[in-house]
């Protein structure tokens, strides 16, 4: 029983987290841009739910969409600002100035919001609801429910839309997309807002839940990479399925072992993959160089 | 190549003349880490500058170095020497073990081991309360005191001394460096940076020489770490910090990398930018990150590349001066 | 001029995603002889070079280099054992001068110990006077000792393609594959190539090309072998290939 509950505990967190892995690795993807500021994206998520929700005294739901917005818009900053001016430069290079980037956005955020950690108290009722056993608190509930929304919404974008078959036309080639028509400037741009927004999805609906300080994209970044990985680059549902699965170990190792080290458990995950199978569960391709 | 040679000398005996010239005690303090931090930077500049591997988790050699070398101190008793020994040991242990598991793979895989390590000996330190003492860190380590009978002692708890074995061993690293790449392994990397499938082609292991590279690499940075324990006499978990594999990082590449001076300049530039910043306040840190996006965009080949631009004049040929220090051509036999 | 089979190769299958590139190819390099692999785009030609050389997983095969067997070989213990290969595209080490990158190529000859590299000992310091010296006499052969010091990524394209020769060499190869020489060279150049090629024969060499440029392959060839879709489907003398059918079929139309 205590088992199906770290589980069920797990997979909710792991819907979070398979948010943040699909931007990333549609981000890595696409625009084969390694960017270390996914984890600062989903940082500045939790963090403007903060401001927006326990702040201002916005609704909670309008507080989850109008963070999400405003990282959004941020990540469109970011894009014009720094990656179109880097189009033609090395991996290498972008790697080190989106480093740049996420220690700009980690000490603006100490700047704005202060070292001291911040827990947000989300408005539901904290007293557990109750189903065979099982405990599900409401607000985790809403966590999994927006996590499944957006991950559905993303697919019906990328398979049903005409602005998602030109991203995955770029996914598998870039010259070849672009000789196309495709104009590529605004897909990565989409692209890079779409990851920002859902990696920001993540931290808005993960912040009430761990506390959020300007440094908790650090480990929010190499979870991402983890899940990218494991799940294999490029693959949607890789990235899902990478997310639930480090959602759940996670939740068993800080039950069962102890959760100081709860957070190694990716970098686990990460050994065993690329011991195993490097290109991950579902991959076909590398990061080229 | 001559000019070179009195460049060289005049900055050794500058560095040797130092602590006589500047008495002040936050001088000396600063000095003394851009020594330590110029090892660690040499120990990175062989990984990325010269076999062409960017690693994002040094802190994670740096870090073993220190807690081994002050947990040796403290439980065993073990002085500084001893501790210089140990460090490196351990760290290229470990370095050792990352390099045959992260190397199966190359570019940002790699970068991402090397981080997932530095945060995995981080969450070891704060947990592992019962050795490493978590969160409080390890404090009291000694330095050691040599008496010379009638002639004194020599006091390593105090700065002047400590600079001084600093340097000596930064020059030992910077010759090191230089032994290592002028010679057949030192192309065996270069050349597995410029062109890893030809340089199989020819005959060269790539996998083994990259492990070569890391664990001579990581080593050389445990060394530092050690240095840096019994300096400054407490460490905590915070030498594993991402910050510093960054700022490790800038120094290579705001150096030079790929070249003799570059991680040196480069340690002067990037402690001593850290440091000058503090008038800022707290937007400080703000400031150097976008220091550090100037350098990524507009100086890649780093300071030195561009200093011999200018007083080289535009005629040149680019490339030479940035590499034409390896010496490989008839200039390397001496 | 001994023509022992110094290199044979039977039944090697390469398998990308279901197809067969290379499909149960059975082939035998004689000493010192110049052997040109043709075939249109596709055929699977620099697959069996990759094959050959370790870059890339067999289904299966053998392959018989003087007695050994190199099917598990890795690409750099393959070159230990003598068999040394061009690349397609052009290879280099880009930012090194000509003189650096030929003296790369030694790395066989020169390596040694970790002692020996830290201690500057003077059985280094031979070798590496050695390897100056040798790395200027393939130079000279290929005539590109005046621009030793030229920073390999600005020369010009001719230039580069005899440099990656001059590369190889240096590794002091029993058998050399050479993909694709001539590849963007005009006539002039592709004069040079071929007389650069016939020289290393002539200095006891084993040569496998893979050529586009039917002048050059019917100009120096002892026996041309040619592949279409996978599959050898002949092999003889520049005069039985240049007129059997099945290979102008192969071609559509014959190449120039």
């Amino acid at each position: 029983m205590l088992f199906i509950q770290y589980v069920i505990n797990g997979l909710i967190v792991g819907g979070a987290y398979a948010l943040i892995g699909i931007g990333l690795t549609l981000i890595l993807g696409i625009m084969n841009v390694v960017n270390f500021a996914h984890g600062e994206m989903y940082m500045l998520g939790a963090y403007f739910l903060y401001t927006f929700f326990a702040l201002l005294h916005i609704n909670f739901c309008l507080s989850i969409l109008l963070a999400i917005a405003a990282v959004m818009v941020i990540g469109f900053a970011c894009e014009k600002a720094i990656l179109k001016p880097l189009r033609k430069r090395s991996v290498d290079t972008v790697m080190l100035a989106m480093i740049g980037v996420s220690l700009f956005f980690q000490n603006m955020a100490m700047l704005a919001w202060t070292a001291v950690p911040q827990s947000i108290k989300d408005p539901f009722p904290h007293d557990a609801i109750i189903v065979g056993g099982l405990y599900f608190i409401p607000q985790r509930i809403l966590v999994i429910v927006i996590a499944f929304f957006f991950v559905v919404l993303t697919h019906l974008l990328l398979k049903k839309t005409k602005l998602g078959k030109a991203m995955r036309a770029t996914f598998l080639d870039r010259e070849t997309a672009s000789l196309m028509g495709i104009n590529s400037d605004h897909i990565y741009s989409f692209t890079f807002v779409l990851g920002a927004g859902l990696a920001s999805a993540s931290g808005a609906l993960l912040g009430p839940i761990f506390t959020v300080h300007p440094y908790v994209g650090n480990l929010a970044n190499l979870k991402a990479f983890t899940i990218v990985i494991f799940g294999g680059l490029g693959s949607f549902t890789g990235a899902i399925t990478a997310g639930l699965l480090l959602g759940v170990f996670e939740s068993l190792g800080a039950g069962y072992v102890s959760s100081g080290y709860q957070h190694a458990v990716g970098f686990l995950m990460l050994i065993l993959i690329l011991i195993i199978k490097p290109k991950g569960l579902f991959g076909k391709i590398g990061i080229t160089r | 190549m001559k000019k070179n040679r009195v460049i060289l000398l005049l900055c050794l005996l500058g560095a040797i003349l130092f602590p006589v010239a500047i008495k002040d005690l936050y001088f000396m303090h600063i000095a003394i880490l851009i020594g330590i931090y110029a090892i660690s930077a040499i120990s990175v500049n062989l990984i990325l500058g010269y076999a062409g591997q960017l690693s994002l988790g040094h802190a994670a050699f740096f870090g073993i170095g220190s807690y081994v070398s002050a947990l040796a101190y403290l439980q065993l008793g073990v002085p500084l020497w001893g501790g210089m020994i140990l460090a490196p040991a351990a760290s290229g242990v470990l370095g050792y073990v990352v390099a045959k598991l992260a190397l199966k793979l190359r570019g940002a895989y790699f970068v991402i081991m090397t981080i997932g390590v530095a945060e995995v000996l981080k969450l070891v330190a704060l947990n592992w309360v019962s050795v490493t003492k978590g969160p409080m860190g390890v404090t009291d380590i000694g330095a050691p005191v040599l008496s010379f009978g009638s002639f004194g002692t020599l006091n390593f708890g105090e700065k002047v001394p400590y600079y001084y074995l600093v340097l000596l061993f930064l020059i030992v690293s910077v010759f090191l460096q230089c032994r290592l790449i002028r010679s057949p392994f030192g192309r065996s990397f270069i050349s597995i940076r410029e062109n890893e499938d030809l340089a199989q082609s020819i005959g060269i292991n790539s996998y083994k020489y990259l492990i070569i590279v890391v664990v001579i690499s990581t080593a050389i940075a445990g060394l530092s770490g050690s240095l840096y324990a019994h300096y400054v006499k407490f460490i905590d978990p915070g030498v594993f910090a991402f910050f510093f594999s960054v700022n490790l990082v800038m120094m290579v590449v705001g150096g030079g990398q790929g070249t003799f001076a570059g991680p040196v300049l480069g340690a002067i530039l990037f402690t001593a930018i850290p440091e000058l910043l503090r008038v800022f306040g707290d937007s400080r840190m703000v400031i150097y990150s976008l220091i550090v996006i100037f350098f990524v965009i507009f100086m890649p080949r780093g300071i030195l590349f561009y200093l011999n631009w200018i007083s080289k004049g535009a005629g040149r040929d680019i490339m030479e001066s940035a590499y034409a220090e390896n010496g490989e051509t008839e200039g390397s036999m001496s | 001029m001994s023509h022992a089979e110094i290199l044979k190769v039977q039944c090697l299958t390469v398998r990308f995603g279901g197809l067969n590139a290379v499909d149960s190819v059975d082939f035998s390099l004689l000493d010192n002889e110049i052997v040109s692999l043709i075939g249109p785009n596709g055929a699977g030609k620099t697959t069996t070079f990759n094959a050959i050389t370790g870059f890339v997983k067999k289904e299966a095969g053998t392959i018989e280099f003087k007695g050994n067997h190199l099917e598990h070989l890795r690409p750099h213990e393959i070159a230990e054992k003598g068999i040394v290969r061009t690349f397609q595209i052009t290879s280099l080490f880009p930012n090194l001068s000509v003189l650096d990158n030929i003296w790369v190529g030694r790395h066989m000859q020169e390596k040694g110990s970790l002692f020996d590299t830290l201690f500057n000992t003077r059985r280094k310091q031979r070798k590496e006077d050695t390897s100056f010296k040798k790395a200027l006499e393939i130079l000279k052969f290929i005539a590109l000792d005046r621009v030793r010091n030229t920073i390999a990524f600005s020369l010009p394209y001719g230039d580069q393609r005899v440099l990656e020769i001059g590369v190889a060499l240096a590794a002091e190869p029993e058998v050399l594959l050479l993909d694709e020489p001539s590849a963007g060279l005009n006539d002039a150049e592709t004069q040079v190539m071929m007389s650069l090629i016939k020289k290393l024969r002539d200095q006891g060499m084993t040569i496998l090309l893979v050529e586009h440029d039917m002048k050059l392959v019917m100009g120096i060839s002892d026996r041309i072998m040619v592949l279409n879709f996978g599959k050898k489907i002949t092999e003889g003398t520049p005069a039985e290939i240049r007129s059997d059918p099945e290979v102008i079929a192969a071609y559509l139309g014959e190449r120039r």
